[in-house]
C-alpha cells in the first residue's frame, strides 16, 4: 500500500514536471552568485519577479551560484529541458556560452547582461548608472563636513572607473574641494574586505563612501555602526542602514524585462543591445536618507530635472586629470570611446587606476 | 550463521555501498525534514536532476569524468602510502601546458594534433607532481602539505596566462584564451557534452587495477606501504617506486585538466576546474583507493554535484541546500565505512 501510494506520488510529481515543461510562457533566470545579496543578483532577481508580477501565465526558473565556466551551458539547457523558451544569462562571463548553446536551441531566446556581441538569438540589457551616481555625489559632497569621500571598488574596469569620476564630479558640483579617495578590493564579494576597507577610510577622517561592489550591504552596515554614510549602488539597503545611506544609483529592471518578454512572446523580437539609463527609468535615484537636508534634496532634483530634459550632461567639459592635464575644454561632449573604455581619473580623485 | 551472514555481506563492497546509501538517505531525509520539505518530494527531485533524464545522465557523466580522473591520480600514490592532494593543481597545470601546445604549435595540425595535446597536458600534470616528489624522496618534505601548497600556484599561474598573455583580443575583455580549433577536441556522443575522455578513463581505471594487483610492481607497491623495511630488506627501492605513482598519477590528472579545457569549456579560462580535483581526492578516499569501486564512486558524487542546480531550479531551495546535501554524502560514506572498520577489528 505504501509502495504504491509512493509511486503515485512520484508519477503525480512527474506529471506536474511534464506538464511545465509544455507551458511557451517559461522563463529561466541565471545568476553568478547569492540571489539574496542584496545586490547585482537581487537586482536581478527582483526584475524576475516584476516579470512574474506583470504577464499573467508566466511562470520563471531561477538558480544562483553559477560560475562563468561550461558549468553555465548545464543550466541553461536544464531550464530549456524544462521548458524554458527565454534564458536571462545575467553574468559577463555567460555570454560566449550563451552564444554557442543558442545555435542549439535556434526557438529559444537568451537575453544577457552586458554584453557586446550579439546571437541569432542571443540580445544583451544593460543600464548606464553615471548619472544617477552623479547625483548621489552631490548627496555625498553636500553632507561631507571633512570634505573627504571614499570609494570602495571592486576592479579598475571602464565600469567601474567612470562610477568614480561620476561620483566625484557630482560632489565637486556642491563643494569644489572634495577629494575621493579610491579603495580596490580586487573582489565583487568580499565582505571582510570591504567592512575593513570602510573602517580604514573612516579611521583617515572619511565622512562619506562610494562603493562599486557586488552589493552596498556591508559597507552600509559599517558605515551606520560608525556614524558616517554612503551612497549605494544596485539595490536600496536604506532599510538595513537607515541613518547611514544617503540615496543611491539602483537598477530597475523589471520593466526592460517585461517589454523585451512581449516582444519575444508576440515574435517581433530582433536581438539587439538594449541600452537604458535614469531617463528611462532603468536606473533610479533612490529616496533620501534623513541626513539630506530639504535644500539639498532640492538642488539634487533639479540637477536630476536638468538631465532628464537634456540641459545637463555629466560628461562634458572642462575636465581635467588628476594631475591636472585637459581631457575636456569646457563645453566639449565627451566622445563614446572615451567613455566607453575611461582609464583615468578626474582630478580630486586620489588613487591609480591599475 | 546468520549474523555472520549479514556481517560479511555488510563488508562486502556491494553492501558498503547499499549501507552507505542508506546512511545518506536516511541523514537526507532528516535534513529536509528539518528545513521544512519533504524527505519524499526531495530526494525523488535530487533523484530525478541527477539521473531522471538523457539528459541529466550525460551531465552527470561529464561532470564525473575529470573526478573520476582525478581520483585515480589520488589512488595510484596512496597505493605507496603517499597522500597526495595535488590532482587540482596538476589538472590546472596540464590544461595550461596542453593549451600552450596549441596556441605554439600550430604547425602541428591534422589528425596528430588531440593525441600531442593530450601528451603534452599528461607531461604537464606529471610535471607539477615532480616537485613535491622530488621534495618528498630527497629532503622528507612532506608530499600532503607541499601537494596541497603548490595547488594554489598552478591555478594562479593559469589565471595570471589568460588576464595576461594568452588573453583572446577578441574575447572583449573576458579572461580566456582563444576557443581550440575543431580538431584538438576530443569526440563527443549523444548529442551531449560526453566525451571520449570518460571510456579514456574507465579504461585506465581497469589497467590500473590489473597493474596494482596482477603484477610484481603492484605487489612491490603493497609491500612497501605496509612494511617499508621488508621492502628495502627485499631490494624495492621507495624512490622510484614513488617517482612512477606521483608522475602517473599527475599525467592522470594533467589529461583530465587538457580534455575538460579542450572539449568541455572549448577555452582555458580561471578557476575553470570547479573542484575536481579535490572532489577527485573524496572520491579516491570514499573508494579506499580501489580503482575499480572509484568509477562508480566518481559517478555518484559527479551525479550530486551536477544535480545541484536542476535540484535549486525544481524544489526551489537556495544553493546552500544542495551543497549540505552533497556534504551529506560524503560524511553517510565515510561513517559507514569507518564504522564497519572499527567493527572489523
Amino acid at each position: 500500500m505504501k509502495l504504491r501510494n509512493m509511486l503515485r506520488s512520484l508519477v503525480a510529481t512527474v506529471a506536474i514536471a511534464a506538464a511545465g515543461a509544455s507551458s511557451a510562457q517559461t522563463i529561466g533566470y541565471i545568476y553568478v552568485g547569492p540571489e539574496k545579496d542584496y545586490g547585482y543578483n537581487t537586482s536581478h532577481d527582483l526584475g524576475r519577479q516584476f516579470v512574474e508580477k506583470s504577464i499573467a501565465g508566466t511562470k520563471t526558473l531561477h538558480v544562483e551560484n553559477i560560475p562563468e565556466t561550461a558549468e553555465v551551458s548545464r543550466v541553461m539547457e536544464r531550464m530549456i529541458k524544462s521548458g524554458a523558451s527565454i534564458v536571462f544569462a545575467t553574468s559577463y562571463g555567460y555570454l560566449d556560452y550563451a552564444i554557442e548553446l543558442g545555435k542549439k536551441y535556434p526557438k529559444v531566446a537568451f537575453m544577457h547582461a552586458g554584453g557586446l556581441k550579439l546571437g541569432d538569438n542571443v540580445g544583451t540589457y544593460w543600464a548606464n548608472s553615471d548619472d544617477a551616481i552623479y547625483l548621489g555625489g552631490m548627496a555625498a559632497g553636500a553632507v561631507s563636513k571633512s570634505g573627504k569621500l571614499g570609494f570602495i571598488a571592486a576592479f579598475p574596469i571602464p565600469q567601474v572607473v567612470r562610477s568614480i569620476n561620476a561620483f566625484t564630479l557630482g560632489a565637486q558640483a556642491v563643494n569644489p574641494k572634495v577629494t575621493t579617495t579610491v579603495v580596490w578590493t580586487g573582489g565583487w564579494l568580499d565582505p571582510a574586505k570591504e567592512a575593513e576597507a570602510a573602517n580604514s577610510l573612516i579611521d583617515a577622517g572619511v565622512d562619506v563612501i562610494g562603493e562599486q561592489v557586488d552589493s552596498p550591504i556591508t559597507i552600509a552596515q559599517t558605515a551606520e555602526k560608525r556614524g558616517i554614510y554612503v551612497v549605494g549602488k544596485d539595490v536600496d539597503v536604506a532599510k538595513f542602514a537607515p541613518k547611514a545611506v544617503l540615496t543611491g544609483a539602483s537598477w530597475n529592471w523589471g520593466p526592460t524585462m517585461v517589454k523585451v518578454v512581449k516582444e519575444i512572446q508576440a515574435g517581433t523580437w530582433k536581438p539587439s543591445h538594449i541600452r537604458g539609463d535614469l531617463k528611462d527609468g532603468t536606473v533610479v535615484l533612490d529616496p533620501f536618507g534623513p541626513a539630506v537636508t530639504d535644500t539639498v534634496r532640492k538642488s539634487i532634483l533639479a540637477r536630476k530635472a536638468d538631465i532628464l530634459a537634456d540641459k545637463f550632461e555629466v560628461w562634458s567639459g572642462p575636465l581635467t586629470r588628476q594631475n591636472g592635464a585637459e581631457i575636456l575644454p569646457a563645453g566639449k561632449a565627451m566622445p563614446m570611446e572615451m567613455l566607453e573604455s575611461m582609464d583615468f581619473f578626474v582630478k580630486g580623485v586620489i588613487g591609480t587606476v591599475k | 550463521m546468520k549474523s555472520a551472514f549479514v556481517s560479511s555481506f555488510a563488508h562486502s563492497a556491494a553492501g558498503r555501498l547499499l549501507l552507505s546509501t542508506a546512511a545518506f538517505i536516511t541523514l537526507a531525509a532528516a535534513f529536509f525534514l528539518l528545513i521544512g520539505r519533504s524527505p519524499w518530494e526531495m530526494l525523488s527531485l535530487l533523484a530525478q536532476a541527477a539521473v531522471g533524464d538523457g539528459f541529466a545522465l550525460t551531465e552527470s557523466l561529464v561532470r564525473a569524468t575529470p573526478i573520476l580522473l582525478c581520483a585515480l591520480a589520488t589512488a595510484l600514490p596512496a597505493r605507496l602510502g603517499l597522500i597526495s592532494v595535488g590532482a587540482e593543481g596538476q589538472l590546472y597545470f596540464g590544461a595550461l601546458v596542453g593549451t600552450g601546445f596549441v596556441l605554439s604549435a600550430t604547425a602541428v595540425a591534422g589528425p596528430l594534433q588531440l593525441p600531442s595535446m593530450l601528451l603534452a597536458g599528461m607531461a604537464g600534470g606529471a610535471a607539477w607532481a615532480l616537485v613535491p616528489t622530488l621534495l618528498r624522496t630527497r629532503l622528507q618534505i612532506n608530499e600532503t602539505i607541499s601537494t596541497l601548497l603548490i595547488n594554489y600556484v598552478a591555478a594562479l599561474l593559469v589565471t595570471w596566462v589568460v588576464y595576461g598573455p594568452w588573453k583572446n583580443p577578441a574575447s572583449q575583455g573576458w579572461p580566456a584564451t582563444a576557443e581550440f580549433p575543431e580538431n584538438a577536441r576530443l569526440a563527443t556522443y549523444f548529442d551531449s557534452r560526453v566525451h571520449a575522455g570518460l571510456w579514456i578513463g574507465m579504461a585506465i581505471a581497469v589497467v590500473a587495477h590489473m597493474i596494482l594487483t596482477r603484477t610484481r610492481w603492484g605487489l612491490g607497491l603493497d609491500v612497501l606501504r605496509s612494511n617499508p623495511r621488508a621492502g628495502v630488506l627485499a631490494g624495492l627501492r621507495f624512490d622510484r617506486h614513488a617517482l612512477a605513482v606521483m608522475l602517473l598519477g599527475g599525467a592522470l590528472a594533467g589529461l583530465a585538466g587538457i580534455a575538460e579545457t579542450s572539449t568541455v569549456q572549448g577555452r582555458l579560462q580561471a578557476s575553470f576546474s570547479n573542484g575536481a580535483g579535490f572532489s577527485g581526492f573524496l572520491v579516491a578516499w570514499l573508494a579506499r583507493n580501489h580503482c575499480l569501486r572509484i568509477v562508480p564512486m566518481a559517478f555518484l558524487v559527479g551525479a550530486l554535484l551536477a544535480a545541484g542546480d536542476g535540484m535549486q531550479m525544481l524544489a526551489q531551495v537556495p544553493s546552500s541546500v544542495t551543497l549540505v546535501a552533497q556534504g551529506l554524502l560524503f560524511v553517510a560514506v565515510l561513517g559507514t565505512n569507518g564504522m564497519l572498520d572499527r567493527g572489523a577489528r
